[in-house]
This record gives C-alpha cells, structure tokens and sequence, in this order.
C-alpha cells in the first residue's frame, strides 16, 4: 500500500525524516504502524535542497533494493538539509504478476514539467480501465509514460488537466487540477463497471509548496471479501511548526502555531505517538505554501 | 480517605447517580479506589490507554489535548463533583487529552474491569449507570457540534449542500454481504442475524442520497452495510464533514438516544447498502435481554463515543488554522 512523506519549511537533515523517529519513513518499509502490508518494492524521493547547484531543480533517488541497507543512502540523508522534500516507500501485492523495476518508483517527475507526485493507494481492477483512461490524457503526456503502475497514469492525468503542464501552477490551480483528474477517473471506473475500494492519497509538491489528497473511491465497496481497506480508510496525517528535532525526549515540532514555518503530512506519523500530528479528512485536499519564511496551510474537500 | 458509607454520601450529590438509592450506591462505592495528586502531576496522559473514570470531591483539574507546533490546548477546567475520563466506561480508545492537576485534587477512581464486573453480575446500578453515562456522552457530542459551529465562524471549508431527503432510496437485498467479516454482525449467530435483519429494512443508497437532514426529527437510525456514508454539519448553505462511516458503522444513534432532533445531516458518500431501524425497532432490539442486545448496546456506545473523539480531531485543526491565518494575517490576538 506504500507509505509517503512530503516536508516544506526551513532547511532540515534528511535523516530526520527517513531515518532517526521512532517509526521513520524507512522504518514504516518493515514495520509500519497503521497497516498490515510491507512496503519493499523500493525507495524513491525527490529533495530540494537551497544550499544545491541550481536549487529549484530537485535531487532524486530511486532504488529498487531495500532502502533500510542502503549504506549510500545513509551517508546522503546525514549529509542533505532539503527545505522540501517528497519520499516514498512502495508497496505492492505479494506476487509475481508485480514490477519491480526503477520505472514504477515514485516520485514521478517528467521533464519539462515543474510537478513532482507520490501516490499512497491502490486502485483496484486497473486493467479494466487503464486503456480507457487514454482519451483523458494529453498526446504529449501519454508518451512519456514509462511504467506499469495506475500511480503514473494518476500522474499523467493531473498535468493533463493543468492548463500549461510546463508552467508553474498555485496550488489553487493543482487542487482544481487534482479534482478534475479525479473526476475523469471516478467517470472512468464508473463507466468500465469497476467498483471496488481504490484509496488515491497524492503527494503533489514543486518544491515550493505541496499539496496532499486523502481521496479513495468507493471507499466500503468490496469484492468477494472484506478486507481492512474496505472498513478503515487510508490514513493520512500532518504536523506543523518550526524545527522538527529530538527535543524534551521526543520527535516533534517546536515553536507554536502562530510561528510555524514547517510542515510534514504523510501516510502515518513519524512517531509511535500520534499526538503532535492531526489527521488529514477524508475526501479533502491539504494545501501548504510558505511565504517569506510563514507557513500557510488549509484543508479543502474535494467535490470528484 | 473515607469509608463506604462516606463515598455514598458523596455520591448522592451527583448528577451521575441520579436516580441510584443507597443500596446502588453501595455496590459502586465497594469498587472505586481513592486517589489523590499534588499540582503538576496528571490523572492520564493523551494517548494512554482509557481504563477508567476520575471522580473529582475536591481540587481543580485541566483538561488539555496538544496540537502540532508543541502548543496544548486547555479544553476545560474541572472541579469539585466534575467527572472526567467517563467515555472509557463504554469504548477501548485511547485518552485525547491530558489531565493536569492544578491544586491539590482528591476523588475516587472508578475502572472499566470494576464497571464490567457490576454489568456482569446484573447489577442494577449499572443499567442506571449505563444510562446516565449515554446521556452525559450525547450531551458532551452536541456541545462539541456547537465548539465545532463556532470555530467555523472563522473558517469556512469548501462543501456540498445535500440533495432532496431520500431521493435514490430503494429496497435492497442481504445479497454479497459478507456479514461475518463486519463489526456487530460477525458476532451473531446465523439464527441472530435473522432476527436482526428481520427487524430492520435493507435499502439501497446511491451517492448523495440523503439519509436524514439537520435539525429533522429522528426516526430511523442506519448500519451501513456496503458503501459508506457521511456526517455533515450545516454551515451557512454549505456542510463540514464530521465523520465518513464505512460497513459495520451505525449512524443516527445521537438522535434515537436523547430523543432531539438531528444534530447532523448524513449522504451516502458512494453507492451504498444500509440496514434502517426504526427507532422502536431498534429499542426494542436494544431492550430484549439477549446477546444482540448487548452488542447492539456496546456498538452504539463505541459508535457515539468515536463520534466525540472526531469533534475534538476537528476542533483542534480548526483551532490550528485559524492561528496559521491569524499569522498569516499578522495579528496577535488568537
């Protein structure tokens, strides 16, 4: 089901994300606290980094192997203090029919293009509608998809909606744009008889601001069985304020609210305790930009 | 502190044990333990595990739950006859908030294993108990609507306005739901899901379709079978979201149990199948000492009490953006 992080704010040591909480983003790869799946089909992450050559243009890190031995991956995160960054951890069913290949690795990011996206989610029944989803997708975009994942077709159905996929879009514009693709997907699914609960929780950042959906169609809908996607809806959770660190024996942001110039949304808190963290609502869009070191933040439902 | 009799004193003071005769009192007052704390020190943390009721006789208490940015927000200030914690007497949850002494507070612990064994042994004073408890929760739910209400003054969220009341509704059939695999009905036996079934009406809701609105009497309560469906408060002509409720969930409990008219509205948020009750149906259910009963009882407190958690969810995040647009805004005085 994979497991996503998104960070914007002051410049902050990688590692405190991907490695040092007590339940890090690598460590939610083997044991994450909010769902039964294991997260080992490999670890991608885009990370804007100001201090970097050409900062606007984002370091990215792919690898299929398991991010938790890594040693270059360790010796990085101690190294990098991105002010925006988006990582993931993929998970996938465990069978054979699955890619494990670099080209289904998130974040996906097209040249040319100033959006980066990670998807927590997975829509079932793909193949029935995956081909239908085409006609929805500009001739430009369509070329460029390399994978077999429904993640990059989400990808390529949100630029498809932006008026200038090239250009630099508000978040205003990504959440109109987010919305429309969910739409065409919710049109879509609906047409080709699929019906069946498909969380769709995004992680759209261009290294200036990010925007993340808690979002699943159908969500109750179930097949044959019952399982926990169908009773409990895919989670997603946010903390803000200034300098997430070690402080008084625990992983927190410090500083206050009125003060808060950083913030962290993803799958699950980075912490066994959730209670520094609040939860994203269902069905709704969390915006967050910063200007000129204050963070703005809101949360938006979604009409799709 | 004091002695059994001494306790039930007390306890005649309180609105809780209203309605309870000495007797009654007795049987409770034999399994609370004394406590006592010095300012500084707390009665639970948030995020501990709910285990029991604190019953204040003398002292001050904050109630507060923290929010992002390392802030606690005091949510009430309670004192002499105040009791606090009591939802762990009907659900498994956690704390979602910390209790921090402020002066010198004494009182009576009650736990949930000493409530269970009054319940077990049939008890009466725990079917009063039991009541005055959901009365104490349905209070606490609406006065959280009206936080809720409040803070949206200020912060008015993008939503939907609901369609026409049951337009889309239609007969349904048990057909493809696995019952075993959901909440309440996975502990009955195929006899028991009978009559369960029997008492009540399957629909079919397609999304947007109304069950109840805002402010209409209460008639039916919903379990939602296939699909889900939403709370929503109205705000001006548009609606937040309280809660969304997938298979297993029983919605319009709030209503059915304190007799007031609907404190929300509810929609089927996608196509959906739910089990209606009329509310006699559903008392009558609830009243008939059997199995169901009793798991018919727990899945409505469990359902009422998760409600209350997501009002103090919601108030925190609206708390935390209207200081994230004050500061925005540049003021100081939030």
């Amino acid at each position: 089901m994979c497991r996503v992080l998104a960070y914007l704010g002051s410049p902050i040591p990688l590692e405190n994300l991907l490695y040092k909480p007590d339940s890090s983003l690598l460590k939610q790869a083997y044991q994450p606290q909010m769902h039964h799946m294991l997260n080992l089909a490999g670890f991608g992450m885009m990370a804007w980094d100001p201090a970097s050559h050409v900062p606007e243009v984002p370091y990215r890190y792919a690898t299929t192997e398991l991010p938790i031995f890594d040693a270059n991956l360790r010796n990085l995160s101690a190294k990098l203090r991105p002010r925006c960054a988006l990582a993931h951890v993929r998970g996938v069913p465990y069978h054979e029919r699955v890619h494990v290949s670099q080209q289904n690795l998130h974040p996906f990011h097209y040249e040319g293009t100033s959006l980066a996206l990670a998807h927590n989610g997975d829509l079932e029944q793909f193949d029935m509608y995956k081909f239908a989803l085409a006609e929805h997708v500009r001739p430009e975009i369509r070329a460029k998809i390399r994978g077999s994942t429904d993640s990059e077709w989400i990808y390529a159905l949100l630029l498809s909606q932006l008026e200038d996929p090239g250009a630099r879009p508000s978040p205003d514009e990504i959440v109109r744009a987010l919305d429309a693709a969910l739409a065409v997907l919710r049109k879509v699914r609906h047409q080709e008889g699929a019906a069946r609960s498909s969380s769709t929780n995004l992680f759209v950042s261009d290294g200036s601001m990010l925007v993340a959906t808690r979002f699943t169609y159908d969500f109750g809908c179930y097949g044959d069985s019952v399982h926990e996607g169908h009773l409990r809806y895919s989670s997603q959770w946010f903390t803000v304020g200034r300098d997430y660190d070690f402080h008084d024996g625990e992983w927190k942001m410090i500083g206050g609210a009125a003060n808060a110039d950083s913030i962290l949304v993803a799958s699950e808190p980075l912490t066994v305790d959730t209670s520094t963290w609040l939860e994203v609502p269902e069905y709704s869009a969390l915006c967050a930009t910063l200007d000129d070191g204050k963070l703005t933040m809101r949360t938006v439902e979604l009409t799709a | 502190m004091s002695g059994v009799h001494e306790i039930v004193g007390f306890f005649h003071t309180l609105a809780l044990f209203r309605g309870l005769d000495t007797s009654q009192l007795e049987d409770v007052a034999q399994m609370v333990q004394p406590f006592e704390r010095g300012p500084e020190e707390t009665l639970f943390q948030q995020g501990d595990a709910s285990d029991g009721m604190y019953i204040i006789r003398t002292g001050s208490v904050e109630i507060r739950a923290r929010v992002p940015g390392d802030e606690a927000m005091t949510l009430a200030r309670l004192g002499a006859g105040d009791l606090l914690g009591e939802v762990a007497l009907l659900d498994r949850g956690v704390r979602t908030a910390t209790a921090l002494v402020v002066e010198k507070t004494e009182g009576y612990w009650f736990g949930r294993r000493h409530f269970e064994i009054l319940r077990l042994d049939r008890k009466p004073a725990s079917l009063s108990l039991m009541q005055r408890l959901i009365e104490n929760t349905c209070v606490s739910v609406r006065r959280s609507y009206a936080r809720i209400a409040e803070l949206l003054q200020e912060a008015a969220p993008l939503s939907r306005v609901p369609a026409n009341a049951r337009v889309g509704f239609a007969e349904a059939d048990a057909s493809g739901v696995p019952f075993g695999s959901l909440p309440f009905f996975s502990r009955l036996s195929p006899r028991e899901l009978q009559d369960v079934l029997e008492a009540g009406r399957l629909l079919r809701a397609e999304r947007g379709t109304v069950l109840y609105l805002q402010g209409a009497p209460s008639h039916e309560v919903f379990i939602v079978l296939r699909g889900a469906v939403r709370t929503m408060l109205q705000h001006g002509d548009t609606n937040f979201q309280i809660a969304v409720h997938a298979p297993g969930s029983i919605v319009g409990v709030l209503s059915a149990l304190d007799g007031r008219p609907n404190a929300t509205s509810c929609e089927a948020c996608e196509d959906s199948k739910v089990l209606a009750f009329e509310r006699s149906a559903m008392e009558t259910l609830r009243a008939t000492p059997t199995p169901p009963s009793w798991y018919l009882s727990e899945h409505v407190h469990e359902g009422l009490v998760r409600v209350l958690r997501r009002c103090t969810d919601h108030a925190s995040r609206l708390e935390l953006e209207r200081h994230l647009q004050a500061a925005e805004r540049g003021a100081s005085d939030v």
